[in-house]
């Protein structure tokens, strides 16, 4: 899982590798660390960490060790990775035949967001969709090829995926 | 001495003789003399264990026959019973059964001599049998002109990356659909126009099916999974959709999100397939006009790509000749 955290260290030299070690410690791999100078409470300033870390376990003992040598912890949250899906539909395609299958999409996958663009061509062969969106979970990247492989194939639409930088 | 056969005098073919004629001297030196002694196409042939004139040969075709005698019975047969070292197989691709490539290779194979192949027929439909007799009977089967033309995909993922992980090939394996994409992209050109342009300009042929619904395509995947994945698939397993369903509407509008449509041959762990997919303007594969380009994913390395003609009289026959100097060097 992928955190954030901000975190108040004592404004003395060291005090940042001290707050770094213990993510090492755990095998949390750091994603980022951002200064917040202007986060000044009494002795002590602001840092910012993202950071990768595998599990509960882990990160209770990252906690401890932190409270173990002063960090103070002011505030974690999670971070969702996301993966984008981008596909273009060809041939007799319209708003209600796209919103029902990505209907069917969010019933069955993490799809977390979306967007779609037409082209208004009156020739029904030549029209064109795009949608793209995220997911929070990769495997659902084939999930939703597979989806929509099968079903614009049973609708007469030609689908081209995205992906191939991925 | 090295002795060769060459089946199949068209294009390649004779793009073939031409590099034989102009050898280098200090390729000579290295492996001894290269001595072509039989050629043939459909309906001709020319043998000499003496050796052929290679620009005699040219000649001949060019007024309609390789050589004077009519290929009696079958070309396989023909090739029984010549003596050579090496078969150089370049007749026509044929999906259906493989057409008389699969005999010649068959031919040669079960005799212990190489071949050297672009016939993407055999190769897409019994790629492991064919390995399997060159293995039993101590040849050499060689193909890299069979997959992009002058581009090395397969030298570089075979041999250069011998030992990576590849986990993925993805690539532009025909330059007749790049074309007509491109020219819909960059000009908005309906399809069937840039089709025309495409047959105009020699690109595309008469019947241009077998490119634009993906066949081609398809036939290099499946020989990609097979000699790079050491797969036993066929051109029949490679899941395939063409271009000629692409609008120009579709491709306007790929444009607008910053992205072009390539026709994308990809072997993966879990895939098999050729379509039309979106390309990030940029990326390598958003390359444009005639060219074959492949992207081969490898767990150290990364992402290494190569790029080349796909096709072509020269730039076949130079894969040929790198085929040929694999073998010498081997012996």
């Amino acid at each position: 899982m992928r955190l954030n955290v901000d975190l108040q260290l004592r404004d003395i030299p060291g005090e940042l590798i001290n707050a770094l070690e213990p993510l090492s410690e755990v095998d949390a791999n750091i994603a980022g660390v951002v200064h917040h100078h202007d986060w000044v409470k009494g002795d002590r300033i602001g840092v910012n960490i993202t950071f990768d870390i595998c599990n509960q376990k882990q990160l209770d003992l990252l906690l401890a060790k932190w409270k173990q040598c002063g960090v103070e912890v002011v505030r974690m949250g999670s971070v969702f990775k996301t993966y984008d899906v981008e596909y273009v539909l060809v041939g007799p395609v319209s708003p209600t035949i796209l919103e029902n299958l990505l209907d069917e999409v969010k019933t069955m996958t993490s799809l977390a967001s979306v967007d779609i663009k037409y082209t208004a061509s009156q020739d029904f062969q030549r029209r064109a969709a795009y949608v793209s969106g995220t997911v929070l979970e990769e495997s659902d990247l084939d999930v939703i090829d597979e989806f929509f492989h099968r079903r614009t194939d049973e609708i007469g639409l030609l689908l081209i995926r995205g992906g191939v930088g991925r | 001495m090295t002795d060769i056969v060459i089946a199949g005098f068209g294009t390649v073919g004779q793009g073939f003789a031409e590099v034989l004629a102009h050898t280098s001297p200090g390729l000579r030196e290295q492996f001894g003399p290269l001595r072509l002694v039989g050629a043939f196409d459909s309906r001709s042939y020319a043998y000499d264990t003496n050796g052929l004139d290679p620009v005699a040969l040219l000649e001949s075709k060019a007024a309609g026959r390789v050589g004077k005698r009519d290929i009696p019975g079958t070309s396989r047969e023909l090739l029984d019973e010549m003596d050579y070292d090496i078969l150089v197989e370049v007749t026509p691709t044929d999906i259906g059964d493989g057409g008389s490539g699969m005999g010649h290779i068959l031919s040669a194979l079960g005799a212990g001599r190489h071949v050297i192949t672009c016939n993407k027929g055999p190769l897409s439909l019994r790629f492991q049998e064919l390995e399997g007799l060159a293995t039993r009977r101590g040849a050499m089967l060689r193909f890299e002109g069979s997959v992009g033309g002058a581009m090395p995909i397969i030298h570089v993922a075979k041999d250069i990356m011998a030992g990576e992980d590849i986990t993925s090939i993805k690539g532009i394996l025909n330059g007749t659909c790049n074309f007509i994409l491109h020219r819909m992209g960059n000009e908005g050109l309906p399809f069937q126009q840039a089709l025309r342009e495409a047959q105009q300009l020699g690109y595309a042929e008469a019947d241009p099916t077998y490119d634009i619904e993906g066949v081609d395509s398809a036939c290099k995947v499946a020989i990609l999974s097979n000699a790079i994945f050491g797969r036993d698939v066929t051109v029949h397993d490679v899941m395939r959709v063409g271009i000629s369903s692409v609008t120009d509407e579709a491709i306007a509008l790929a444009r607008e999100q910053g992205q072009v449509l390539r026709l994308i041959g990809e072997v993966g762990q879990s895939r098999l397939e050729v379509a039309p997919r979106l390309v990030p303007i940029g990326h390598p594969l958003a390359i444009g006009g005639t060219l074959n380009i492949a992207q081969i994913d490898a767990k150290f390395s990364g992402p290494i790509t190569v790029a080349g003609r796909g096709a072509g009289r020269m730039e076949t026959a130079s894969a040929i000749l790198s085929d040929l100097m694999t073998i010498l060097r081997a012996q």
